[in-house]
């Protein structure tokens, strides 16, 4: 009995179920509003999440709970596991994971996966295909915003 | 610990939208947390990307969240003035990739260039009266003054403006009194709570006084004249350019003397002898051209 109550099952998307401690769930603010509003039972869904993502939101929230659990872990150590959690990722699992950090309210893993986009992407091409984003300035609001910007006086 | 997750990812995914079929687009608030974690030298760039990135470079909530994180850095500004406006400019990195087919680019470049700040209303400056303190650069003594600094107990005349500690103090002379000496009739505003013996050197009318806060009090100093007006202090020494180098005040022989060891700047004379101090070139490079009728107004440097 107490054993299960220390156990949490988290739902995916597509259902997929993860059963966690109870201690490493409630690093998502979410989860941790979800437990104590409603009775939800152990088991709770996440709309939001893919099993994929989950899965990693997951390992992330284990390595946290132990470190801030017994404080054994350094700092140092603890930062070069988070630069090799986020520094393989393609740009879908990271806009994913910034998305499901956003959705469950977990603060440090919103600033890690936000700093990795930010030192992923430095120029204007990079942007474009990282962030998939489209350039939608016409041929003359690029001339303009050249000439608004540095080019101001060149001619 | 890589998770059996690959194979799964198509199914995965859901995509709504058709031209991206992996990406989900973030909503503005998580891309300004992500913009606000970029070197803020790197937003020009940002700023050719997309229009909505364009517009979110410009949002005060981009700026508040830098400020949040603590992730402020200091940037220079330049003022220019023409005669019938100022335009303001900003130190960037040069984007990567220019929009317009130049290809008359040097090769050397620092990869610096200034771009134009769009200010909605930019009051007349002079070089006297514009402050950054903090994020807030401050216009002192522009008539059509902006928005929610404290307007001044007294009229100046020429105020002259500097800041220590967070504290804007104010120099000039008194509208009433008409002299041009520059004798006491000075008056400051601003009162400082004691913060030890510290001077606060302003310069206006090419003289200098200097606010000791100890004394609560204005001292002249009978400092020989400024020979332009570009002035900044740093450590307790006053900087200065002019005829093309950098000087520096002797306070002990009081006399300007030339900064040392600046190879390599354009344009430079070098003379006087026992120079004490010295600098070190970190780059030069054009990063703006601007017509003859724009005047230098003054560079500052503000945290955001």
């Amino acid at each position: 009995m107490s054993k299960s109550e220390k156990k949490i099952v988290l739902k995916s998307l597509d259902n997929e179920a993860f059963e966690v401690e109870k201690a490493v769930a409630l690093q998502s603010q979410t989860i941790w509003v979800m437990c104590e509003d409603k009775c939800v039972g152990n088991e709770i869904p996440l709309e939001n999440v893919t099993g994929q993502i989950l899965a990693k939101v997951i390992d992330y929230c284990k390595k946290h709970a132990v470190v801030d659990g017994d404080g054994d872990e350094s700092s140092e150590e603890l930062k070069n596991w988070d630069t090799e959690f986020t520094k393989n990722m393609d740009q879908s699992t990271l806009f994913n994971m910034i998305l499901a950090a956003n959705y469950l309210n977990i603060k440090s893993l919103l600033n890690l996966t936000c700093q990795a986009v930010a030192d992923k992407t430095k120029t204007i091409d990079e942007f474009h295909t990282f962030l998939n984003i489209e350039n939608n300035f016409t041929p003359e609001e690029e001339a303009q915003i050249c000439q608004e910007n540095l080019w101001a006086f060149d001619d | 610990m890589s998770s059996p997750d690959k194979k799964k990812r198509k199914e995965n995914v859901p995509s709504p939208t058709p031209q991206s079929p992996s990406n989900p687009p973030l909503p503005d608030d998580l891309l300004i947390s992500c913009f606000a974690r970029v070197s803020r030298l790197c937003y020009l760039t940002l700023s050719f990307v997309s229009k909505r990135f364009r517009s979110l470079i410009a949002s005060p909530e981009l700026y508040k969240a830098r400020s949040i994180l603590g992730n402020t850095e200091s940037c220079l500004y330049l003022c220019l003035a023409s005669s019938s406006d100022n335009c303001w400019f900003t130190l960037c990195r040069k984007p990567d990739k220019t929009l317009t087919n130049d290809t008359s680019l040097k090769k050397k470049s620092s990869g610096y260039v200034l771009a134009r700040v769009p200010f909605l209303h930019s009051p007349r400056a002079e070089f006297s009266g514009l402050v950054a303190v903090g994020s807030e650069i401050y216009n002192i003594g522009s008539n059509s003054s902006s928005v929610s600094a404290p307007s001044m107990p007294l009229e100046l005349i020429e105020p002259c403006a500097s800041v220590v500690d967070g504290k804007i103090y104010v120099a000039g002379l008194r509208k009433d009194s008409l002299d041009e000496s520059f004798e006491p009739p000075i008056d400051i505003k601003y009162s400082l709570k004691n913060m030890g013996d510290l001077y606060v050197n302003m310069v206006a009318n090419e003289n200098v006084v200097a606010y000791n806060s100890k004394e609560d009090q204005l001292e002249p100093r009978t400092w020989r004249r400024f020979l332009s007006d570009n002035f900044c202090e740093i450590e307790n020494v006053m900087y200065s350019v002019f005829n093309g180098g950098v000087g520096w005040y002797d306070t002990k022989s009081n006399i300007w003397r030339y900064l040392k060891g600046l190879v390599g700047l354009p344009d430079c004379v070098f003379w006087g002898e026992n120079c004490e101090i010295w600098g070190k070139l970190e780059w030069f490079d054009l990063v703006v051209t601007v017509p003859r009728s724009y005047d230098f107004v003054k560079a500052l440097a503000a945290t955001v």
